[in-house]
């Protein structure tokens, strides 16, 4: 989650420290509606996966993106 | 720069790139709302004054628009990429979710695209030069790998450049490869018949393993021609990333992922570059007073932003010792590469499983991902422990040029260190496909023993190595 909370912080662009797993769409200024999307989109770029059309409204805090995100080899 | 952004599709996505990327952003939302914004003179689009329009229509003709702006809007540059080609061209270009959750059917692949398309149409200034990469541009497959008999030449784009050779554009070839010898992969694949550009038609040849920024420069040079006559066109995106950090007033479009449409980009880029080619001699003579400044600033360029460059590229690579998944990948490597090898050495599938298993070998495995994607695993190196010693050292082309041969020598010998053992030799059969691989022996500090350049073992490992990609943490 480490990772993924830094990758978002550099998607929203806003400094790492401000996010938690429990930051909530909206709560902050730059994690508007379309950059909401942009995150899903970014998300599946960077750890290869597909978020079904239908679980992209369940996305409302950064832990929701866990089932997602499939950290690389880093061995 | 002033940009707006209008157009049939939520254009939000746009914007935000621009903005992060320094420009300042005019957005016209809502249907229609472009038109109403260019016809009304006191609208929020008339205040801000663009320098540049981008214009984005989905599914529908941009030309009567791109008039209508380009009228009202007498200060701005209009460009409205055509999205239809761009789909043609781009692989995973739609994506129907954000269609229905944002009024947007673009992937970020199609943005990215559209972004880029934008760009290079507004750098529009009329060239001179159409600078080509071989392997890959030019032919389906690597003539080092494949032969140069093996090499599906792509007919109608190679027609194309020839077409625009005989209205006086220039052509370079920029290949990295071996030079051409008359023995060499480079000139047999030329002399084929089936081949409609011959080396004859290029009017600078550059064909050697160097970075192809200071070869562009050495042929502009040679043509008294300075780097911004230049168009480059390359299927590789990591030379043209190289080109663009090094040489930015090179135009360095996008290549159509799918080269069956290369022939259509190819007309595109005429349009866009040399429709004016041979009006003027005006254009030779400006070119040519701007060179000596220009080329001091792109050589001060080159020399400077190598580390960036690779900083900015975020390559990461993973090293691992390889498994028994990893086995199909490694005898596919064994098999096919030729370039960077250092024995050359075909191990099948059971030589390799046998080896992944032998508990006194080790078999590392390197992938390597950086800003344009996942590359997957491109390099292996096999040791021996007890003799520290590297008897295999591979390393895909693709990979060529980014330093982790650097990463996966390192890795290797503080792996080796870790178990007490020291790195004292590779094993190295030259061939007359390594090259590259001699190349990087003769950079390794390492002094040799035995009949140099026939097979050798290198001895002695001391000192440091150069800039290295960071390993992922």
């Amino acid at each position: 989650m480490d990772d993924f909370l830094e990758f978002a912080a550099g998607v929203l662009g806003v400094q790492r420290g401000t996010l938690t797993p429990q930051t909530e769409y909206g709560s902050l200024a730059e994690w508007d509606s379309v950059m909401h999307l942009r995150l899903v989109m970014e998300t599946e770029a960077r750890y290869g996966t597909s978020i079904p059309l239908a679980a992209v409204p369940q996305l409302r805090k950064l832990a929701d993106f866990a089932p997602y995100i499939n950290p690389k080899d880093n061995s | 720069m002033k940009i707006a952004v209008l157009g049939n599709v939520t254009l939000d996505f746009f914007a935000q790139d621009f903005r992060r990327a320094g420009h300042a952003v005019y957005l016209a939302s809502g249907f229609d709302a472009w038109r109403q914004e260019a016809l009304d003179a006191n609208s929020g689009l008339h205040s801000f004054a663009p320098e540049a329009v981008m214009f984005v229509m989905e599914g529908e003709d941009a030309k009567e628009g791109t008039s209508l702006l380009a009228a009202r809007l007498p200060g701005a540059r209009v460009v409205a990429p055509d999205v239809a080609a761009l789909a043609r061209e781009t692989s995973g270009f739609w994506d129907e979710r954000m269609r229905q959750l944002a009024a947007m059917p673009f992937s970020l692949r199609a943005i990215k695209a559209i972004e880029d398309e934008f760009f290079f149409l507004l750098d529009g200034a009329p060239k001179k030069v159409l600078a080509l990469d071989a392997d890959g541009t030019l032919w389906n497959g690597i003539i080092s790998e494949d032969g140069a008999d093996a090499v599906e030449p792509y007919v109608d784009f190679q027609r194309g450049a020839l077409a625009l050779r005989e209205r006086g554009v220039l052509l370079v070839l920029l290949s990295k490869n071996d030079p051409p010898a008359p023995d060499a992969p480079i000139t047999q694949a030329f002399a084929r018949e089936d081949m409609p550009l011959s080396l004859e038609d290029f009017s600078d040849v550059r064909v050697d393993w160097r970075p192809k920024a200071g070869n562009l420069l050495a042929a502009c040079r040679s043509l008294n021609l300075g780097v911004d006559s230049v168009v480059f066109i390359d299927d590789n995106p990591f030379e043209r990333a190289q080109m663009k950090a090094h040489l930015p007033r090179v135009a360095v479009p996008p290549f159509p992922d799918d080269p069956a449409h290369s022939a259509q980009f190819l007309r595109r880029l005429d349009a866009a570059y040399f429709s004016s080619v041979g009006a003027t001699e005006e254009d030779r003579a400006r070119a040519a007073m701007y060179r000596a400044e220009g080329e001091r600033r792109d050589l001060a360029a080159t020399s400077a932003t190598l580390d960036d460059y690779l900083e900015s590229l975020k390559l990461t690579c993973r090293a691992a010792r390889a498994t028994e998944a990893d086995v199909p990948r490694l005898a596919q490597m064994a098999g096919k590469t030729n370039q960077f090898n250092a024995t050359t050495i075909r191990r099948g599938e059971d030589e390799m499983r046998a080896l992944v298993n032998d508990p006194s070998r080790r078999v590392w495995t390197f992938r390597v991902n950086d800003a344009f994607g996942e590359m997957g695993l491109v390099c292996y190196v096999i040791a021996d422990p007890r003799e520290g010693r590297i008897t295999d050292f591979v390393m895909s082309c693709r990979a060529m040029g980014r330093t982790i041969e650097w990463f996966a020598l390192n890795h290797v010998r503080r792996e080796l260190a870790r178990e007490g053992s020291l790195l004292r030799e590779i094993d190295f059969a030259p061939t007359a496909k390594n090259g590259p691989f001699r190349e990087f022996l003769f950079r390794v500090d390492f002094s040799h023993v035995g009949d140099w350049p026939t097979h050798v073992k290198m001895w002695g490992c001391a000192g440091t190595v150069p800039v290295e990609p960071k390993p992922s943490t």
